[in-house]
């Protein structure tokens, strides 16, 4: 699959998180703890680009309904990922709502446009890309298209699982990844990324996830 | 790259036991797309470790576990959005999901067509029907006025006419017979009919009422008590007969006006 890094590492542990839930669907709490440590990093990330600094709480809400209802779960460890980001989008979407919080900051403009800088090399831009600038500039995406992103790149979905998150048509869905990671490559002065990389080949790499 | 950054964050590694599968970045533009992805994914997880797992969280979670696992929760059936089973295997499932609703829809389909053909077969045989009610008398409480109006025709289909029917009207017809008009009335149609002619419509009635008032004196004085509280006809004024249906009621004080006129 054409995708990126951190899907492909991701997809390298679905056999262990598979084989962890499937033992904790069996009664091992050992093995749901395994699961927890596996799944959670890329919830919070997920739910970070959503509800911002209160992701820690409604990740708690999730598990507690995760924990809950693992006996209803069907599916492997990549399934698993799917299932549990449902759940937590659910609970951030409520959450959203009991706060009455756009999701995505509205005032960040000129935050957002201090670029790391004249040295705008692919690779350096990136590395000095901090959490919270990464997070700013996700979170001032439209939301479908940073949930997109987010779902792609932090849990690592693919695109059929994506849509089912969202409740989209996978189409959807990519068009919105790919004009989300397209615009924070150029944010993020990736300028030769974004002209010869992400621009021009965006569509058929991202294509190529679905 | 990936080294460097798990170099930087020791402790994020546990969060990220694949954080090495980044290697070098691919030299192809396609490898420049996934490497950017991995720096973002990267730098949004970082924060999402950072400190690692916290461990009262997981704690909380593994209890809620425990708990669900204990109670039986785990047990519950599987809705379907918690079946994430790889498409081959949902596709079977649902397969055979559209075969059942196409099933389900020819059967009710089926049964719409069969529930017309049979409303129009008893339309058809209608009037075989509707005769039949009216030789019993299905409100009475006692059988004996029942008898002879049992085997009076009745002269309007569908209309039943009762033993309370005839003694209403019989009543009535004892204060208005004088003035001729109201004979002419459906109601009094029905009751000459019944009586075998217009002669005979007081002995008729005189009959009916006999009987009725029997029948109510051998009972308790119940009909006689809510026969006047029901009437608020003039039919109803002299007792028993105040059950009578308000078609009854209505043909009294037509006729009653037409005699006026």
């Amino acid at each position: 699959m054409g995708q990126g890094g951190e899907p492909r590492r991701l997809q390298a542990q679905d056999g262990e998180l598979g084989a962890a839930v499937a033992r904790a669907q069996d009664g091992d709490e050992n093995a749901f703890a395994v699961a927890y440590r596996i799944v959670q990093p890329s919830l919070l990330g997920y739910l970070r680009g959503l509800v911002g600094e209160d992701a820690e709480d409604v990740a708690s809400d999730a598990w507690l309904e995760i924990a809950r209802d693992l006996g209803r779960f069907r599916g492997d460890g990549a399934g698993f990922r799917g299932w549990s980001a449902t759940i937590a989008r659910h609970r951030a979407l409520d959450h959203l709502r009991r706060q009455r919080v756009r999701p995505r900051a509205a005032a960040l403009e000129q935050d957002v446009l201090e670029l790391p800088g004249p040295h705008s090399t692919h690779d350096q831009a990136l590395e000095s890309l901090s959490t919270g600038r990464a997070l700013e500039l996700v979170r001032s995406l439209p939301r479908d298209q940073a949930e997109a992103v987010l779902l792609r790149v932090v849990v690592g979905l693919d695109g059929p699982s994506v849509a089912r998150v969202l409740g989209k048509r996978p189409g959807a869905v990519r068009t919105a990844a790919y004009r989300g990671l397209k615009w924070l490559a150029r944010q993020l002065g990736v300028r030769d990324a974004a002209d010869s990389g992400v621009t021009d080949d965006g569509p058929r790499t991202l294509g190529e996830s679905k | 790259m990936g080294e460097r950054h798990s170099g930087d964050e020791p402790g994020r590694r546990r969060g990220h036991p694949g954080g090495t599968v980044l290697g070098p970045a691919p030299a192809d533009r396609d490898g420049r797309d996934a490497a950017f992805e991995a720096r973002l994914a990267a730098a949004l997880r970082r924060g999402a470790a950072s400190g690692g797992i916290d461990p009262e969280a997981e704690q909380r979670a593994v209890a809620a576990f425990r708990a669900a696992r204990d109670t039986g929760a785990h047990a519950s059936r599987t809705r379907r959005r918690d079946d994430w089973r790889p498409r081959e295997a949902r596709g079977a499932r649902l397969s055979l999901k559209a075969t059942l609703s196409v099933f389900l829809a020819s059967v009710t389909l089926g049964g719409v067509a069969f529930a017309a053909i049979d409303s129009v077969g008893s339309a058809k045989d209608d009037d075989g029907r509707r005769t039949r009610p009216s030789s019993s008398a299905p409100e009475q409480p006692s059988a004996q006025p029942t008898a002879p109006e049992s085997g009076a025709p009745s002269t309007r289909p569908g209309h039943p006419a009762t033993a309370k029917d005839t003694l209403a009207h019989c009543r009535a017809y004892e204060q208005i017979k004088d003035r001729g008009k109201a004979l002419e009335a459906t109601a009094w149609q029905r009751l000459v009919t019944a009586a075998g002619g217009e002669e005979n419509v007081a002995a008729y009635c005189s009959e009916q009422i006999a009987l009725a008032d029997g029948a109510n004196k051998g009972k308790s004085d119940k009909p006689h008590n809510s026969g006047n509280g029901h009437g608020s006809s003039e039919s109803a004024k002299s007792g028993s007969g105040g059950k009578a249906d308000s078609k009854a009621a209505g043909s009294a004080n037509s006729g009653k006006s037409g005699g006026k006129k």
